[in-house]
């Protein structure tokens, strides 16, 4: 069966300055990553800030063409112009509705660039996607300034949903609202993905978030990915160094113990000269001469489901 | 930080020489042609004879064969001629462009401290009625056509008070002060055109400066309000305020051509005017190619001091 | 769905109320509309207000030479006798005129210019600058005067066409937008910049929108309010430029009167009739103030932040 996303060697690379003089330096975003979203499975993708985690989520959609690799949507390639069953939803509400539309023109915009819907059916649809999202149908005539950020991610929301999408891409789309909204914003999605067979890549570096959403978790760090596993075993049997330290990291209300291993010590490293062999081992607490030496490939950790790009994958710290 | 000047100045450079081309062309382009121009009204002239005149100056020649022409002629320093004072036109062209740099520098030495002052002393109390007063005479010297402002001066100093020349210069070998008084109209006339725009600059420049953090710890620092305002404010004022009076210059040489006409001076911009009223191709060619240089000139000075002042710049 | 959240909405004001009601309260920007309104209004009756006056626009009379304001001729009458008031709402007419078209004109421009520029990037945009601070960095009257005095039948236009009595005005309006576009340029691309990478922007091309579409739908909507304030702006730098080159004798020739050729015979009447150099450069100084103020009101009007 092919798998509704399917992300083969992806590498995204940009390339710095570069003047007349200059010698050109480039900014490895993104390096060698695969993976594959069945039809209505959300995975989520997880890193630390710089880790290209939006970069990779916009090859996904088509806004930007990967330097080398393909991602293949239903077997076909993605391509950055036209029609497409993906939609995205934006870390920053108030970044993503146009302040100059009436909301039911935000939300109707995926149907009229599609073309072939009428202007009361498009109205109509926005009302009734808007009342699913929570909004009462009159917010179609208001403009987004009369909402709050909360308000908003559920307008993106119902935008990302009118045109029937079968994979939504959602950037942090938590991280800009308030403690308390989060969490209704979050049942949101949780509801849709009960009720609507709507894959989602969900990209995010809120582990207790992902807990909460994910069927499957992949790691990103400098571009490359760390670990790929079902959501149980990643956060019960972390494999990679990298992923204990994340875990370790994540605050446990109401345990005794966090989990063993340490935090991952000192800063990341710039992404454009990424250290030598496992780009961890730089902060990785239990790095070797191998690691210096030779790239770790991302391979299967014996007698498990996941992946993990680890030359010590498996053996426990 | 040198390897952006180069690359600046070399932008410049080839600026200057397509803008050389263009104003080449667009001179070609005023009515009649030199050859007419020179022999007109001269009754012996026959269609012949005017023929001969044409391949002798190379006037049928393609646009672009002249143009070079004339180019590697520029390069060495010949403009070529004028065909009203049958003179080299250098030979014009260079006491005319002292003349207009007399009155510019003048000019600027009167409106830089006359907009830093006025617009500080705005910029204290945003609102309040000293800013209102300098906001008003600054929008009013946006506002004027500066030639109505050179014929209001007219009336008003030369024709009814009766304190200064209405125009025109002194004689050679006047006393400095004679001098002087020819150049106080002009130089008043092109001070107030120009300190409108720069009086707003510094003031809005005075206002984000004024509130900026490193400001208030002066302030809280117990340091006297002159001493804030000028060691500390005016200072880190000034920076964006140098550039818009270096970017200024094209401006300010078109003002300089305005008033230059009304005073009846004999400057570079009532050399260009006269040119092209008289059709005096080379002189108005190398005019406005001498002023363009001057405009071109003083905004790369103005990009290049503001990458040496702010640190920020050089590091790009 | 389960969530169902409790809120009341604002009434529906639209951006454009808040916009008016903030531009109401600036005095000064209210009063410098009104004005402008009214000078239009004036200009374009200027024909009626003669034939209410029974006054004759073109009418020379060697008799009636300077004559003062009297009820006939309210600002009196010029060196050949024709009635100055007439005149000079004559001369409003074409000043407006040419400081709205032309403002139109370079503003289309510039704006295409300064779109693309931004919207594209890389090589174009870089092109497209250095085009724009080329000209930007030219002496503005000196050019103007060049291209005013540029022999039109030397590019070939129809003889006919060149005799007719409009093309001064518009030749004069193409002058202006061909030299005052560059600021309108610059302000769009910096606009355009900061908008195309907001998220709406990406959310519509991955939508599959084309460019086309997110310059009409996106960008133009959300550059607008800092073109309507450089549009301003431009409207009054307009009316000054084309005044000084229908003064110098390279715009709008008389017998048309406008506000600059007016005063090229006022000048040389300094002495003996100074009011005549008078009245057409307040009414320039009286309009582009104007024109300023309300660029200044709309500016306030449109910034949110103004509201507190």
């Amino acid at each position: 069966m092919t798998p509704l996303l399917d992300v083969r060697d992806v590498s995204v690379r940009f390339p710095l300055g570069g003047s007349w003089f200059g010698a050109k330096q480039i900014l490895r975003a993104v390096e060698g990553v695969s993976f594959q979203i069945a039809a209505g499975e959300t995975l989520a993708l997880v890193g630390e800030s710089g880790s290209g985690k939006t970069t990779l989520g916009h090859v996904v959609s088509g806004l930007r063409s990967p330097t080398s690799g393909s991602v293949e949507f239903r077997g076909e390639a993605i391509t950055r112009s036209g029609e497409k069953p993906i939609q995205l939803v934006f870390q920053d509400p108030f970044s993503a509705l146009d302040p100059r539309m009436l909301v039911g023109d935000i939300v109707a915009e995926p149907l009229r660039i599609r073309g072939g819907v009428s202007t009361a059916e498009r109205r109509d649809r926005a009302s009734r996607i808007l009342t699913q999202v929570g909004l009462p149908a009159e917010s179609i005539s208001r403009y987004p300034h009369q909402f709050s950020g909360g308000q908003r991610q559920r307008i993106a929301i119902a935008r990302a949903l009118i045109s029937d999408p079968q994979l939504i891409v959602a950037d942090e789309p938590l991280s800009a609202l308030d403690v308390s909204v989060q969490s209704q914003v979050l049942n949101l999605i949780k509801d849709i993905q009960e009720s609507q067979q709507i894959a989602y890549l969900f990209i995010s570096h809120d582990l207790g978030v992902v807990n909460h959403l994910a069927d499957r978790v992949a790691v990103l760090y400098l571009g490359r990915l760390m670990e790929i596993a079902t959501r149980q075993d990643l956060f019960e049997r972390p494999s990679h160094p990298y992923t204990r330290a994340l875990l370790t990291s994540l605050p446990r209300v109401g345990r005794g113990r966090r989990l063993p291993g340490q935090g991952a010590h000192g800063e990341i490293p710039s992404p454009l000269s990424p250290p030598s062999g496992c780009v961890f081992h730089t902060r990785c607490p239990r790095a070797e001469k191998l690691c210096t030496e030779q790239v770790p490939e991302l391979l299967p950790v014996e007698g498990r489901t996941q992946l993990a790009a680890c030359h010590f994958r498996g053996s426990g710290p | 930080m040198i390897r952006y000047s180069l690359r600046r100045s070399l932008q410049a450079a080839l600026v200057i020489f397509v803008m050389s081309f263009v104003l080449y062309n667009l001179i070609g382009l005023m009515p009649g042609d030199p050859i007419d121009v020179m022999l007109e009204g001269n009754p012996s002239v026959t269609p012949e004879l005017m023929a001969q005149m044409r391949a002798l100056y190379g006037v049928d020649q393609p646009l672009v064969v002249r143009y070079w022409r004339w180019l590697l002629a520029a390069l060495t320093g010949d403009f070529g001629y004028s065909n009203t004072y049958f003179r080299p036109v250098l030979e014009i062209l260079v006491p005319a462009i002292l003349q207009t740099l007399k009155l510019m520098v003048l000019t600027l030495m009167v409106s830089i401290p006359v907009s830093l002052l006025l617009g500080s002393v705005a910029a204290r109390r945003p609102n309040g009625w000293v800013d209102n007063i300098v906001s008003v005479l600054a929008l009013t010297s946006i506002s004027s056509p500066i030639f109505w402002l050179a014929l209001v001066f007219i009336i008003v100093f030369a024709v009814k008070l009766q304190w200064l020349p209405a125009g025109g210069s002194s004689m050679a070998g006047a006393p400095l002060m004679e001098q002087l008084t020819y150049l106080v109209l002009p130089v008043l006339t092109l001070a107030s055109f120009t300190s409108g725009q720069l009086i707003r600059y510094v003031r809005a420049s005075m206002i984000e400066t004024l509130n900026a953090d490193f400001i208030r710890t002066a302030r809280a620092k117990g340091l006297a309000e002159h001493t804030v305002v000028l060691r500390h404010g005016l200072r880190n004022a000034m920076l964006p305020v140098v550039t818009v009076i270096a970017l200024s210059f094209g401006s300010l040489m078109s003002g300089a051509l305005v008033v230059e006409t009304m005073y009846g001076m004999l400057g570079m911009g009532k050399a260009v005017y006269d040119a092209i009223v008289n059709k005096d191709f080379n002189v108005a060619l190398a005019g406005l190619l001498f002023a363009t240089v001057v405009t071109l000139a003083s905004s790369l000075l103005a990009d290049l001091a503001y990458g040496w002042l702010d640190p920020r710049v050089r590091l790009e | 769905m389960t969530v169902a959240t409790n809120l009341t909405l604002e009434a529906p004001q639209s951006i454009w109320n808040a916009r008016w009601n903030r531009f109401r309260r600036h005095r000064l920007a209210m009063t410098a509309t009104i004005f402008l309104i009214l000078l239009a209004i004036a200009c374009a009756a200027a024909d009626l207000i003669a034939n209410a006056l029974g006054v004759d626009p073109s009418a020379v009379d060697l008799f009636e030479r300077f004559s003062p304001p009297s009820s006939k001729h309210l600002l009196g009458t010029d060196e050949i006798g024709r009635d100055v008031l007439v005149r000079l709402l004559h001369g409003g007419r074409i000043s407006l005129m040419v400081g709205l078209l032309a403002t139109a004109l370079g503003g289309a421009f510039g704006v295409l210019i300064g779109v693309v520029s931004g919207f594209l990037e890389g090589r174009t945009d870089a092109f497209l600058m250095r085009f724009t601070d080329c000209v930007l960095s030219l002496p503005i009257i000196p050019l103007l005067i060049v291209l005013g005095a540029v022999d039109l039948s030397k590019l070939g236009l129809p003889q006919a066409w060149l005799n007719s009595p409009s093309v001064s005005f518009w030749r004069i309006v193409v002058v202006i937008a061909l030299v005052d576009w560059t600021a309108i340029a610059r302000i769009s691309r910096a606009a355009t910049l900061s908008v195309k990478h907001r998220d709406f922007v990406q959310a519509a091309r991955a939508s599959g929108a084309t460019r086309l579409y997110n310059i009409t739908a996106h960008i133009l909507p959300n550059i607008a309010t800092p073109l309507i304030v450089a549009g301003a702006l431009t409207v009054g730098r307009v009316i000054l430029f084309e005044s000084t080159l229908s003064f110098l004798g390279f715009g709008v020739v008389p017998p048309t009167p406008t506000w600059g050729n007016m005063l090229t015979n006022a000048q040389e009447l300094v002495t003996s009739a100074p009011a005549l150099a008078i009245y057409p450069g307040v009414l320039i100084l009286l309009t582009v103030v104007a024109v300023n103020l309300v660029g200044d009101g709309v500016r306030v009007a449109f910034d949110p932040r103004s509201d507190s």
